[in-house]
């Protein structure tokens, strides 16, 4: 196992009475990356805040490094690049002054960091728009400057917090593809979203928060696997839709056009085979997104599966 | 140190050229342009009304006649302004025109600098920027001391500029000369102008950090600024002079109103002999004057105390002192037996104002301390 670069421990943030995030540890090694997902308001943003310094801890640990975020921010802050939804910069600078602004404060001689700024912007695709107002930029734009921003210093982690957000597909499109390409370059992450898809494409090693807390954590197809007997996925080969008929909820039918897909909490194979026959039920698995669906539904299910006969 | 300093001085460039910035630099120049000449010209037509120029002994001051209900210091700095606005000498040169200004000055800081700082931090709250400054690897202390330092030295260094160009268009068409003591009183008020609306901005800065939104930030300070009108008001209200509290004025004999009658009709000049009665009455003026001195000087000493919770105040007791250059005290203006023989000092008018621009400057230390406090526990 490679040697963690974040370390988290009993991270609470409390606003008032309300938790945002209550009591969540994990740790990051070297090279991988970390996918934090969740539902909107389920305490991402505010474990990226605490990671960056943006905002305390109520209570817990974070360790960078092997630095106590609390007590040497700085040393950390070097070392890290963080991109988060709707970037903002100076508007009434352009993209290379913007760069050349956030990247002095970094230790890089000034020849390097010009030529930091230039690997940056065009590893972005943003090299011939460097002269550029920020403030006639596309939100896309805006984002790729982020990560360019992010990586100008040569940062040994990059955190990524909701990094696509209000861009559009092809934008979206472009980030994914250039934090894909950072993930091959072996770079530490931790990226939090709620696109299940994102987070499924770029993580080695997910944490699914629900209010404030991990539910679950592992690689994707692990969660995948943690959830056999407990999450049941068929597909009927019929052309029209079928109707749930069995006594034993819960289960889902979708019609999807030329086949049904049903989600069931209950192994409910002979029934449907005694139903609809044997040649036209197939089970397969479920996908990562409605894995982390029903994860985040039963946060606390973690049961044996009970099997259901045919009833007719 | 040195992150220090790259911060202040791109927050110093970013706020010098900015728009709000631009529009404040044109507005005290309008402002006190417009001020300075209509002084200048009221001042022109006393002195052609009083006859030809003439030196310092010839200026003349009634502070009986003008006292009017408010406090002390409202009555000094008023009697200081009328002896040189009224001068045939031109006396105060350019330092008039200033401190004629200051009352409108005080109100015009306090809402530039309120208007300058209601969204210092708010907008980067709002626009995720601060996300990124508060994410650089520097301290926070450093980063809050160079938004406020950097943004304030441009907002005063603006109005300064704004002040002086104002001042040297009305020197040039009034023709005013400027003596090289007033040029050094003028210089030495503008910081204290400078540090007058630096603590404004520090305040607006507060409540914009504090409010987190510039919409509720703006109105905080709309209230702040009709709080610091208001408790001016009051104050130079609540603590105004009755009359009744006034030691009483001599009684004007017949004889010598006779006197008087007679020379007036004999024809002017009059010699310089006067009737025994006649002096007696001017010696009992005389009495009169030192007793109404002594009078403010005490009720001045009492009242120095409310400034002190009246920032406009404080700014007008500075300048009552610092920008004239007759008075070694300004509270001499009613009775001094030392006049003409105590020359107007700028140390002995910086001494009379140490107080007030010494609780300035605590102010702004204050206030700066709280801002560092508040930016340093600042979460985004």
């Amino acid at each position: 196992m490679n040697e963690s670069i974040i370390e988290v421990q009993g991270l609470v943030k409390r606003y008032g009475k309300l938790a945002a995030v209550d009591g969540v540890s994990f740790d990051v090694p070297a090279s991988t990356t970390f996918g934090l997902l969740g539902p909107n308001g389920a305490g991402k943003t505010t474990i990226v805040k605490m990671l960056t310094g943006l905002a305390k801890p109520t209570s817990g640990r974070v360790r960078m490094f092997g630095h106590d975020m609390a007590r040497r921010p700085n040393a950390i802050k070097r070392r890290f690049g963080h991109v988060y939804a709707a970037m903002a910069f100076f508007p009434a600078l352009s993209a290379l002054e913007n760069l050349t602004f956030f990247g002095r404060f970094y230790d890089l001689s000034a020849r390097r960091l010009k030529e930091r700024i230039e690997e940056t912007l065009r590893f972005v695709e943003l090299w011939e728009e460097r002269k550029k107002l920020v403030g006639a930029y596309s939100s896309g734009m805006k984002q790729r400057l982020g990560i360019a921003k992010a990586l100008v210093h040569e940062p040994d982690l990059l955190l990524f917090d909701e990094a696509t957000n209000g861009v559009d597909v092809e934008g979206t499109d472009d980030i994914r593809e250039l934090m894909f390409d950072l993930r091959v370059q072996g770079k530490t992450a931790v990226v939090t979203s709620h696109r299940l898809d994102e987070i499924e494409l770029l993580s080695d090693d997910i944490g699914i928060l629900d209010e404030g807390k991990i539910v679950r954590q592992g690689s994707p197809q692990s969660i995948r696997d943690g959830l056999r007997g407990l999450l049941f996925k068929y597909i009927v080969d019929r052309a029209e839709p079928i109707q749930e008929t069995w006594s034993h909820p819960p289960a889902t039918v979708r019609y999807i056009g030329t086949a049904n897909v049903v989600l069931s909490e209950t192994d409910v194979h002979s029934l449907l085979v005694a139903q609809f026959g044997a040649d036209t039920v197939s089970e397969v698995e479920p996908t990562f997104e409605e894995a982390c669906l029903w994860i985040l539904k039963h946060p606390e299910a973690n049961g044996a599966p009970e099997a259901v006969g045919a009833s007719g | 140190m040195r992150a220090f300093t790259r911060l202040m001085c791109h927050f110093f460039l970013k706020r010098l050229f900015s728009l709000r910035n631009g529009a404040f630099f044109l507005l005290v120049i309008g402002l006190l342009l417009a001020g300075a000449l209509d002084q200048q010209a009221t001042r022109q037509r006393l002195s052609d009304s009083l006859g030809a120029p003439s030196g310092a002994e010839e200026t003349f001051v009634s502070p009986v006649g003008s006292l009017h209900p408010g406090s002390s210091r409202l009555n000094t700095w008023e009697a200081v302004t009328a002896t040189l606005r009224m001068s045939g000498a031109m006396l105060g040169g350019p330092l008039l025109l200033l401190r004629a200004m200051t009352p409108l000055l005080a109100f015009f800081l306090l809402f530039a600098g309120l208007l300058c700082a209601f969204d210092m931090v708010s907008r980067d709250l709002e626009t995720s920027l601060m996300d990124s400054l508060l994410g650089l690897p520097v301290d926070r202390r450093a980063l809050g001391l160079s938004k406020a330092f950097g943004e304030t030295f441009a907002l005063t260094l603006t109005l300064a500029a704004g002040c002086m160009a104002a001042l040297v268009t009305v020197s040039a068409i009034g023709g005013l000369d400027w003596t090289a003591g007033q040029l050094a009183r003028t210089l030495l008020f503008l910081p204290v102008l400078g540090a007058y609306c630096f603590a404004f901005v520090l305040v607006g800065m507060w409540i914009s950090a504090k409010a987190r939104s510039s919409n509720r930030s703006l109105w905080i300070c709309g209230a702040v600024f009709v709080a610091v009108f208001s408790v001016h008001a009051v104050i130079e209200n609540a603590v105004s002079i009755d009359r009744a509290d006034l030691p009483e004025f001599p009684d004007l004999p017949a004889s010598v109103v006779q006197h008087f009658r007679d020379a007036k009709l004999r024809g002017y000049p009059v010699s310089d002999w006067r009737p025994p009665e006649v002096e007696d009455y001017f010696a009992s003026l005389d009495a009169y004057s030192a007793e109404l001195a002594t009078f403010m000087r005490a009720r001045h000493r009492a009242e120095r105390w409310w400034s002190f919770v009246s920032p406009p105040g404080l700014l007008i007791e500075v300048s009552g002192h610092l920008l004239q250059d007759q008075y070694h005290d300004v509270l001499d203006v009613f009775y001094s037996p030392e006049v003409g023989r105590r020359p107007a000092s700028l140390a002995a008018s910086l001494w009379q104002s140490a107080p007030e621009i010494a609780w300035l400057l605590l102010l702004c230390g204050g206030l700066m301390a709280l801002n560092i406090r508040t930016l340093t526990r600042l979460e985004v």
